[in-house]
């Protein structure tokens, strides 16, 4: 009994093992190209336009990398230095605004909480693209248009990252607060001493979908830093302008640097935090 | 060249004088230089900070100007090079500058009119004093009420203004009513070039219009597919050359067929002459008085037909092989020209400076560009019938320069009015090396300034005189037409859509522009 | 005075000063947990009253209005009431014509890309939580293409699909104009769309499925409920929460459809073809015309209404029926019982 229930396990087992293999390279695959051909040099690309790798070991060159970050039309380096700006201050901001209305709602047992609450819910199945004009309207009126204030400010009225922190808030057992509120401590401290190292976790979480959610953004970088110089641009709306007017041979490899550019930091990132992820994601999940 | 701006200004100054017998700087009926009827019905709203001496000429004292040019890179090194001298020139008086350092902002086309317009209304502070653009569009930024006329301007920095000092249809772009808003510089547009040593190798002469151009371009197939074409040049794709003078004949077998004039259908070069070109060169004509499109016309039509056959003959067409390769990107043939594997290319006329030194070194010992290359104008390049006279127009792109609205001051206003003469007067030297005729018929004539120009003589002087130049109508309506007409374009020369009828497509592009121009209006 | 105010309220029982301290500390802590309550929610709905509840209704004010950003107005000859939706009910407007053309184009993209972004992940999730050989791995490789920015991947992509230079073609031995074709253009789209979204959704199931009973699926297996059906009936119905969620945010997300079309559509020859409600509401912000404002608010506030719609048909299928989930429960009852 026991050996033909092993070999029933192991053939669905291949089986996922070769399509797993298959799905992971269709997704390495892209990325592997545009880091092999990076380095390539743009006389390479048109000589020998269909190689998957440059053509021999003398046409490795770094020179895209160079042209990048010393480019005046494409300076990538203050793009990333802008994006890091927004997306940190976004992020970090953020999460202490939502951290601590959290906590308000969840602990603090106020009558109007749970109505208000609701009320957060309910603005949730307002769709964003709704404020786009208003909000544009808005921050050139406060004069902020063209600036990376005004990429970081609307995003801090969002409700789903509270949402997300307060029902974690609520698998904490209220015991723990009640207790440290018995021995004298005041709420601030609380907050800073209990709740938040308990709700690590979820923390990361938020503040890497809030980090990425500006990183990537790329419709309201448009329409706030969109048609000032190329110094101001963030990554992401900077690599869409990449494309503008040139399909040439030349700009393959420079095209291709420019995203390798704007990958790798989020790459290592990731390494970093991937354990976390998979636990919040699944501490998100409603149990049954 | 600074001495010759003195004495252009000096000589300008004293005709006029000499030709208005009153004092200048009288504001009721004399002349003082300009033509009142230049002057409008428009009211000086400017700030008076600003003296004269007893001449009558503005004393200036350190002002400072901002400007800002759709001219990007390569010219935009060139132009800031005026810009340059002129602070030179007038060191102490007018000095150029950007904030973001350097003397003036360079911004794309595609972005720096929306840009203008947004500043100048929302953003006054960071709105320039001068405006480098378009001719073509000074209508619409006169409608959209970000400029001011330089007429009185002009009047008050003792310079004048005589009309026949410039191109006529230039000078007439920057007028809108009876004030004139703007004074044109110079005048551009894409020329083809063509490897005079392929072409003479195989028994051919260099075209000078449209049914030549055919006849060589069917002649190199020919060649090409009996084995008997000869070719030189660079590295290409399949075949490597150390030698670019060493000749070879072309395999069709290795290389693949024989496009000996490709032209993109993606980006820029067909769009921004050659397609309007051959618009104008079939008695077509993009908008009307009004403003309103109008390019859904036979004629119009036959002039796509002349380009979509280019890349798909048919019976009718004077061609008989396909003279490019369909679907092409931007810079198509760029470096087939140079490998040899096309004996015809499109180029702006910013590129030719690169493209002529390219082959100075190709060919050093051959008599580098000026034995083997040709330089051909688009005039009649794109019609077959040269009995007309429209058949010799050129569409190219014109700049001029504007004040814009918000510099309230007077000074800053004539030091504006000051600068966009001395640009005028200086469009021949340095800036005939970007390729751009000058728009100022002093300057055409000059032999210091213009003939004896080392790069007149390269090339410019192969690109026609500038009264075949033709720009684009003035129209408050320019984008939407310009959007609709490349629309149309786009898909007559695409692979897609060869089925439908060009004078079709283009009537549903021009519908569907007077459909968003109303649609605006009436908002 | 307090003594009278406690012999009133307190007539029944006695009063002690004790028991008066301690109300009165109670209402002092009351005080305090509602001023550090309020002090806490403070920075959080001050931002959201200023970004979001503000712009929402000045948005809808807006779409009422001819507004002019650069200029703004309200007054009576720029009051539009309703025109600006009329205008967009029709086709007859380049506006509403672009309008529903874009609605239709977006909701062709929802309908052929949400159920691939439901299905795919779910395939992939499940066979990773059979715990293959270096499924580790896969779970890492598998989420990587959705953290990064689409402009980033939809460039490789743009590039790798080349007609001139990219090796999809050369590899596949095809010459189809991925960039220019509308039809190819829009496969390519789909394409990359699924590949870059498919991390999120994985991750989601990935989880839903590790935490799902195992117990229960063993017990299933014992007594002959195997593979197939035991997925459908058994597995599927515990993640159904999840699977709701993702429903709900895929739907939206693809609603929005924009930067994806933006990068790969650039070259395209057929711009009707392109042009989802976002895209030509961006269009028309970016653009050089001050006065579409109004007309765009009036777009925005009519998109977010069929959003609105769709999230709440969905909200309202799947929702938690009787008969739902019958088998498991079931065996959960059994498992109990033994």
């Amino acid at each position: 009994m026991q050996s033909n229930i092993k070999k029933h396990l192991n053939v669905p087992k291949i089986i996922a093992f070769v399509i797993l293999s298959i799905a992971s390279l269709l997704v390495l695959i892209p990325l592997f190209w545009a880091l092999v051909n990076s380095f390539r040099s743009a006389d390479d690309i048109y000589y020998h336009p269909y190689s998957f790798f440059p053509t021999s070991f003398n046409n490795w060159t770094i020179s895209n990398y160079i042209s990048i970050f010393t480019s005046d039309k494409y300076p990538v380096g203050r793009w990333i230095i802008n994006s890091l700006i927004v997306s940190l201050s976004s992020s970090v901001l953020y999460l202490i605004i939502a951290c601590l209305a959290a906590y308000a709602f969840v602990f603090l047992k106020l009558r109007f909480a749970n109505g208000l609450f609701l009320f957060l819910i309910g603005t949730m199945t307002v769709p964003g693209i709704v404020l786009t004009v208003p909000q544009f309207s808005q921050i050139y009126q406060m004069g902020l248009n063209k600036t990376l204030l005004g990429l970081i400010l609307p995003g801090l009225g969002g409700v789903y990252g509270l949402f997300l922190i307060r029902q974690f808030f609520l698998s904490i057992p209220y015991d723990l607060i009640e207790s440290a509120r018995a021995d004298g401590a005041k709420d601030l401290t609380i907050f800073t001493h209990i709740v938040v190292p308990l709700g690590k976790s979820i923390i990361m979480v938020q503040g890497l979908f809030g980090f990425l959610g500006a990183w990537n953004d790329l419709v309201w970088a448009q329409i706030i830093i969109g048609q000032t110089t190329p110094d101001n641009w963030t990554l992401s709306y900077g690599l869409s302008k990449v494309i503008e007017g040139t399909q040439t041979y030349s700009n393959l490899g420079l095209q291709l640097a420019c995203t390798i550019v704007a990958m790798v930091p989020i790459a290592i990132m990731y390494i970093f935090v991937q354990k976390r992820i998979v636990e919040g994601v699944s501490m998100t999940g409603i149990k049954r | 060249m600074k001495k010759a701006t003195h004495l252009l200004t000096m000589v300008l100054a004293v005709t006029l004088l000499a030709a208005c017998e009153t004092a200048p700087q009288s504001s009721s009926g004399g002349d003082g230089g300009i033509d009142d009827k230049y002057l409008g019905e428009w009211k000086d709203d400017s700030v008076d900070d600003l003296q004269f001496d007893n001449d009558g000429n503005p004393i200036l004292n350190n002002v400072e100007l901002k400007m800002w040019s759709t001219v990007t890179n390569p010219d935009a090194e060139y132009q800031d090079q005026i810009i340059a001298d002129f602070n030179k020139a007038y060191e102490g008086q007018i000095k150029l500058s950007y904030t973001g350092g350097g003397v003036c902002y360079h911004e794309s086309r595609f972005s720096i009119y929306g840009n203008f317009a947004k500043t100048v209304n929302q953003d006054p502070e960071n709105a320039p004093d001068v405006f480098y653009g378009y001719g073509e569009r000074i209508g619409a930024i006169t409608n959209q009420d970000l400029i001011v006329p330089v007429g009185p301007y002009l009047k008050m920095a003792n310079i004048g203004f005589q009309k026949d000092y410039f191109e006529t249809k230039l000078i007439d772009n920057c007028f809108v009513g009876d004030n004139l808003y703007g004074l044109p510089i110079s005048v551009d547009t894409a020329h083809t070039l063509a490897r005079k040593d392929i072409l003479e190798k195989n028994g051919l002469t260099v075209p000078t219009n449209y049914l030549e151009l055919t006849d060589v371009c069917d002649k190199l197939v020919e060649k090409a597919n009996a084995g008997e074409l000869w070719v030189r040049g660079n590295d290409t794709a399949y075949v490597a050359k150390g030698d670019p003078t060493e000749w070879r004949k072309y395999s069709v077998a290795i290389e693949g067929p024989y496009y000996p004039f490709p032209i993109s259908n993606g980006d820029m070069w067909i769009y921004d002459y050659y397609a309007e070109t051959a618009a104008l060169q079939n008695g077509g004509v993009l908008c009307d008085k009004s403003g309103m499109p109008s390019f859904a016309s036979p004629e119009v039509a036959g002039g796509l037909q002349i380009l979509r056959d280019w890349i798909f003959p048919t019976e009718t067409s004077s061609n008989k092989y396909a003279m490019s390769a369909p679907d092409l990107n931007y810079d198509a043939g760029a470096k087939d020209f140079y490998a040899g594997t096309c004996s015809f290319y499109l180029d702006g006329a910013w590129g030719l400076y690169v493209d002529t030194a390219k082959l100075d070194t190709m060919y050093i010992g051959e008599g580098g560009s000026k034995d083997n290359l040709a330089i051909i104008n688009p005039s009649k390049l794109l019609c077959k019938d040269y009995s007309k006279d429209y058949s010799k127009e050129i569409f190219g792109d014109s700049h001029a320069i504007s004040l814009v609205k918000n510099t309230t001051s007077r000074a800053k206003r004539v030091a504006g009015a000051i600068f966009s003469n001395y640009l005028a007067e200086h469009s021949g030297g340095l800036w005939t090396k970007a390729g751009h005729l000058p728009a100022s018929t002093v300057v055409q004539q000059s032999t210091d300034d213009y003939l004896d120009n080392p790069y007149y003589q390269k090339y410019v002087q192969y690109f026609g005189t500038t009264d075949l130049y033709q720009t684009m109508p003035v129209s408050v309506y320019y984008d939407y037409v310009m959007n609709g007409y490349h629309t149309a374009l786009k898909q007559a020369t695409s692979s897609i859509y060869t089925s439908r009828n060009i004078i079709d497509l283009l009537s549903d592009a021009q519908e569907d522009a007077v459909q968003r121009i109303n649609d605006i209006k009436g908002l | 005075m307090a003594f009278k105010w406690l012999k009133k309220n307190y007539r029944e029982s006695e009063v002690t000063l004790s028991d008066y301290a301690l109300d009165l500390e109670r209402k002092k802590r009351t005080f305090s947990k509602y001023a550090v309550g309020i002090l806490f929610m403070l920075p959080y709905l001050a931002m959201f009253v200023t970004f979001f509840l503000y712009p929402l209704i000045s948005g809808l004010i807006i779409s009422l209005f001819k507004y002019n950003i650069a200029n703004p107005v309200f007054d009576a000859t720029t009051w539009r009431g309703f025109t600006n939706y009329e205008k967009l009910f029709t086709t007859s407007t380049s506006f509403g014509a672009d309008f529903w053309n874009g609605i239709r184009l977006t909701l062709l993209f929802v309908v052929i890309i949400v159920p691939c972004q439901i299905l795919i992940p779910l395939g992939l999730a499940y066979l990773v939580n059979l715990k293959p050989k270096g499924s580790a791995f896969f779970r890492t490789v598998l989420y990587l293409p959705s953290i990064f920015p689409q402009t980033a991947t939809g460039l490789i992509f743009l590039n790798m699909f080349n007609l001139n230079y990219g090796f999809i073609n050369s590899f596949f031995g095809t010459s189809t104009n991925w960039l220019s074709d509308p039809t190819y253009n829009t496969i390519l789209i789909i394409i990359f769309t699924v590949w870059a979204g498919c991390g999120g959704n994985f991750l989601i199931f990935y989880a839903a499925l590790q935490n799902c009973d195992s117990t229960l699926n063993e017990a299933a297996a014992i007594d002959g409920c195997k593979g197939f059906r035991r997925f459908i009936s058994i597995t599927l119905p515990q993640i159904k929460p999840q699977l709701v969620i993702c429903l709900f945010t895929t739907s939206i997300g693809m609603m929005n459809f924009y930067g994806q079309i933006y990068m790969l559509g650039a070259y395209q020859v057929d711009s009707s073809v392109k042009l989802t409600v976002i895209y030509v509401i961006q269009n028309l912000i970016t653009g050089t015309n001050f006065e579409v404002y109004g007309m765009v608010s009036a777009m925005a506030v009519l998109l977010g209404v069929f959003i609105a719609m769709i999230s709440i048909t969905q909200l309202v299928v799947t929702k938690d029926r009787k008969g739902g989930s019958k088998h498991a429960e079931q065996y959960q009852e059994a498992l109990k019982r033994s």
